[in-house]
């Protein structure tokens, strides 16, 4: 990984745990293997209102076969790094 | 681009076709037809039933081209594109039958929605299969060693080439489509109802519970492979000559607003939703925006499909009183895949009528005994309140019925039979099931649960054991089944049922016998069911760990469910009072609130 492609990843990562601090963590330290839903704990109307959050801040449209794929925060980083790069 | 328009010179005819061919050829004679909308607000598609039956029938000789024969299933993942209604009609001028396949993944669901797909498509055999570009690797997946004729997008399907001769067509008695709303994930059963069975449902929705008129226009989120979604929204506006606007289920999650927007842009005056799509539609509207919407058009908001609590509802209305929005609006109605879409409606422009009954009684003596809440309050009685879903469409009979099946009089609560033009065939090729719920004399027996108040149905209890989340009916069943997938779990350590959540919502819980004593492997095991759950589902879950032999059985052996409910409500009622000697409990603590009965009870749902 380059380091701006680095730094990228970074600013969304920071980013992402700004957004899914607003949800219901139940006490639990975020990091980027910190799984969605297993640990996290967010159902679908959750799931959508984050997806809302994404797409108008990073302005990107995420399809949904990449959401089914995604477990963790990590998973979740690098899919909108590569939505970003596919968009520019 | 336009939307096409909500009024033209083509004179009204609700829903009077013997076929749904010869609705859309009548139809094609007018203006209005079918908008699609983006997530953004923007219009992206505008056909007119006449465009959308050019396009239809070009499409049907090319289905035809595949050699498929009359009565063949076309199974379409039902995503809102324009795409799917174009299928949809294509199914019907070629003689086959479509069948809507769910267009919903959750987080992580990759695997679980693949397995539900191939269920579907085993289920219906179906010959062939479509879905839009973004759902293709599922459908893909879900076919691999099946031996359809075609699987693709509607590129593919349009590249076909078309067959010659004469389109089969229709006859009333023909199947129109397959629905499955109302099966388990694991045991799916497709409702098959006919052209003639679901346009007496129409005629009837439209004279007599809607009273259309020749200026209503429908506005719509709701998923095509949904009743609702499918009937209400596309067949019959089609069937009335009505324009409708379509905003995508997960486009009107993410950004709830864009329903109202669209609702006031185009001065639409029906639309429908369960409670929690105006709960969350009312969470994210803002000051600004009612405003500047005009909803004083809107007369019909249909609320169903789940349990009714008026909290969201007033909410809702509040927020959107500065843009015309009228509660008289609201009507509560109750149906089922079952009986096509609609049974009941509530009267237009009135207030939700609300009965109430002494709780007790209706407990012990299943007697719904009127009780007014000062009275019970100054004598200390408990009150249940249920919404009152109105008269049952004409063309319905009604009969409640005791457990020996004998009819009820008024104000007793037995279990829902009906009959009538409406009510389905049965389901697809499984005979056992259909003689479950129907008689052969035409009853059918909804498995749910109500009185008749002055012959308006109320609605107290529904299918046995189906819980509902989000205006979704979920199988215990299924739950079990995920459950019982985890090692060290038996064939019969699980038991699912219905709770209600601190905030009154609805959400199922799951009681596991379990061995384990290490509290890291018993942590690992609730986490991994709440996971699976959550993959298949969408949803939260209250897991619970108990002994082996807590579960309750009946003589024979089988799992009595509503017990294992009782005794688990009463395990938790025993913790919040002892807070101190809770150890038994895994699931989250904030759910720990006992669950009310009356509000399960006040379950309402439109299937």
């Amino acid at each position: 990984m380059s380091t701006d492609t680095g730094d990228q990843y970074q600013e969304i990562l920071q980013g992402l745990y700004g957004m899914l601090e607003r949800f219901p963590t139940r006490n639990i330290d975020l990091q980027e293997q910190t799984d969605l839903v297993a640990d996290m704990g967010l159902d679908s109307i959750n799931v959508m209102e984050l997806l809302q959050e994404i797409e108008d801040r990073f302005d990107i449209i995420v399809p949904l076969n990449v959401m089914s794929d995604v477990r963790t925060v990590q998973d979740l980083a690098t899919q909108v790094q590569r939505l970003i790069r596919e968009n520019s | 681009m336009q939307p096409t328009g909500s009024s033209h010179d083509l004179g009204l005819r609700p829903s009077t076709f013997s076929t749904l061919c010869e609705a859309l050829d009548y139809a094609a004679g007018g203006e209005t037809g079918v908008n699609f909308y983006n997530g953004r607000g923007e219009l992206y598609c505008a056909l007119s039933y006449g465009e959308l039956r050019e396009q239809s029938l070009e499409l049907a000789r090319r289905l035809l081209g595949l050699g498929m024969e009359k009565g063949d299933r076309v199974a379409l993942v039902a995503e809102t594109t324009p795409d799917f209604v174009r299928f949809f009609w294509a199914c019907q001028y070629a003689g086959l039958v479509p069948v809507p396949l769910p267009a919903t993944v959750h987080i992580g669901g990759h695997q679980a929605f693949v397995n539900q797909l191939r269920k579907l498509l085993e289920n219906c055999r179906a010959e062939a299969a479509m879905a839009p570009e973004e759902w293709l690797s599922f459908l893909q997946e879900a076919t691999e060693g099946l031996e359809l004729r075609c699987v693709g997008t509607p590129d593919v399907f349009d590249a076909l080439e078309p067959a010659v001769g004469e389109l089969p067509g229709a006859e009333p008695q023909d199947t129109a489509y397959i629905q499955y709303t109302s099966g388990s994930t694991r045991f799916p059963r497709g409702v098959v109802i006919d052209h003639a069975t679901v346009l007496a449902n129409i005629n009837d929705m439209a004279l007599n519970g809607l009273r259309l008129n020749d200026q209503d226009r429908f506005g719509s989120w709701l998923p095509f492979y949904h009743d609702m979604g499918l009937v209400a929204f596309i067949i019959m506006p089609m069937a009335t000559q009505r324009s409708v606007d379509f905003l995508g289920t997960r486009d009107f999650a993410m950004r709830p607003r864009q329903w109202l927007e669209l609702m006031s842009r185009n001065r639409a005056t029906i639309t429908s939703a369960p409670p929690f799509g105006y709960d969350l539609a009312a969470m994210r509207v803002r000051a600004s925006d009612a405003e500047k919407w005009d909803l004083s058009n809107w007369r019909v908001a249909c609320v169903g499909a789940e349990l009714i609590s008026p909290e969201p509802l007033q909410r809702f209305a509040e927020a959107l009183a500065p843009a015309g929005f009228n509660p008289r609006s609201y009507v509560a109605c109750y149906g089922m895949a079952e009986c096509s879409l609609a049974i009941s409606f509530a009267p237009l422009g009135e207030e939700m009528a609300v009965d109430c009954v002494d709780a007790e009684h209706l407990q012990q003596a299943h007697e719904a005994r009127p009780l007014d809440p000062e009275t019970a309050e100054r004598e200390g009685v408990r009150v249940a309140k249920y919404v009152d879903c109105g008269p049952l469409l004409p063309t319905f009979e009604v009969s409640i019925r005791d457990d020996d099946g004998n009819p009820l009089p008024e104000r007793h609560v037995g279990s829902i039979h009906l009959r009538g033009p409406s009510v389905m065939s049965g389901y697809f090729e499984d005979e056992a099931s259909t003689r479950e719920v129907m008689s052969p004399d035409g009853w059918l027996n909804t498995g749910d649960v109500g009185y008749l108040v002055d012959g308006n149905l109320v609605v107290t209890g529904r299918k046995k054991d189906m819980i509902i989340v989000h205006g979704r009916n979920i199988w215990p069943q299924d739950l079990e089944f995920l459950a019982k997938q985890q090692p060290g779990v038996r064939f019969t350590d699980a038991a699912a049922f219905a709770v209600t959540d601190e905030h009154q919502h609805e959400t199922a819980a799951i009681v596991v016998q379990c061995r384990e004593r290490d509290p890291a492997r018993r942590d690992e095991l609730v986490k991994n069911i709440k996971g699976q759950v959550r993959a298949e589902f969408g949803i939260e879950c209250v897991v619970e760990l108990v002994p082996p032999r807590t579960l309750p059985r009946t003589s024979s052996g089988k799992l009595a469910r509503s017990r294992a409910r009782q005794e688990f409500l009463a395990r938790r009622a025993a913790e919040t009072a002892a807070p101190s000697q809770a150890n038994v409990v895994n699931g989250p603590g904030k759910a720990a609130a006992p669950p009310v009965e009356e509000n399960r009870d006040r379950a309402r749902r439109l299937a």
